[in-house]
């Protein structure tokens, strides 16, 4: 097997590898933010600071 | 001559020696990536 590096420039090989796999990365995670289901900015988790501390009151029995 | 010519003009022990580096190297990558996947579905399941 090592002999691929006798076929393959590993110095273009390796900056090859880099530029797709960070590529494949931006375009994977810009795919999934577009969508509605697997976006994580947008999908109100973990909930607002006043929505949580409201809940938490309540909880606890508070009237306010 | 000590190295018949080929294409990249590594040597065959500069060959092994990168391909020592290289294969480990991959497989770590993929152990990440697919640990990054098992966590990221436990999370989130996508299926």
């Amino acid at each position: 097997m090592y002999k691929l590096w006798l076929i393959l420039d590993p110095r273009r090989t390796l900056a090859a590898i880099t530029a797709f796999l960070i590529l494949l990365g931006l375009l994977i995670h810009l795919l999934l933010l577009a969508t509605v289901d697997l976006n994580w900015h947008e999908d109100g988790r973990p909930i607002p600071l006043k929505a949580a501390a409201a809940y938490e009151r309540s909880q606890a029995g508070l009237p306010y | 001559m000590a190295d018949r010519y080929n294409l990249t003009g590594l040597s065959d022990e500069e060959a092994k020696e990168f391909h020592s580096i290289f294969m480990p190297s991959m497989y770590g990558w993929f152990t990440l990536v697919v640990m990054a996947h098992v966590l990221t579905h436990l999370r989130f399941p996508w299926i």
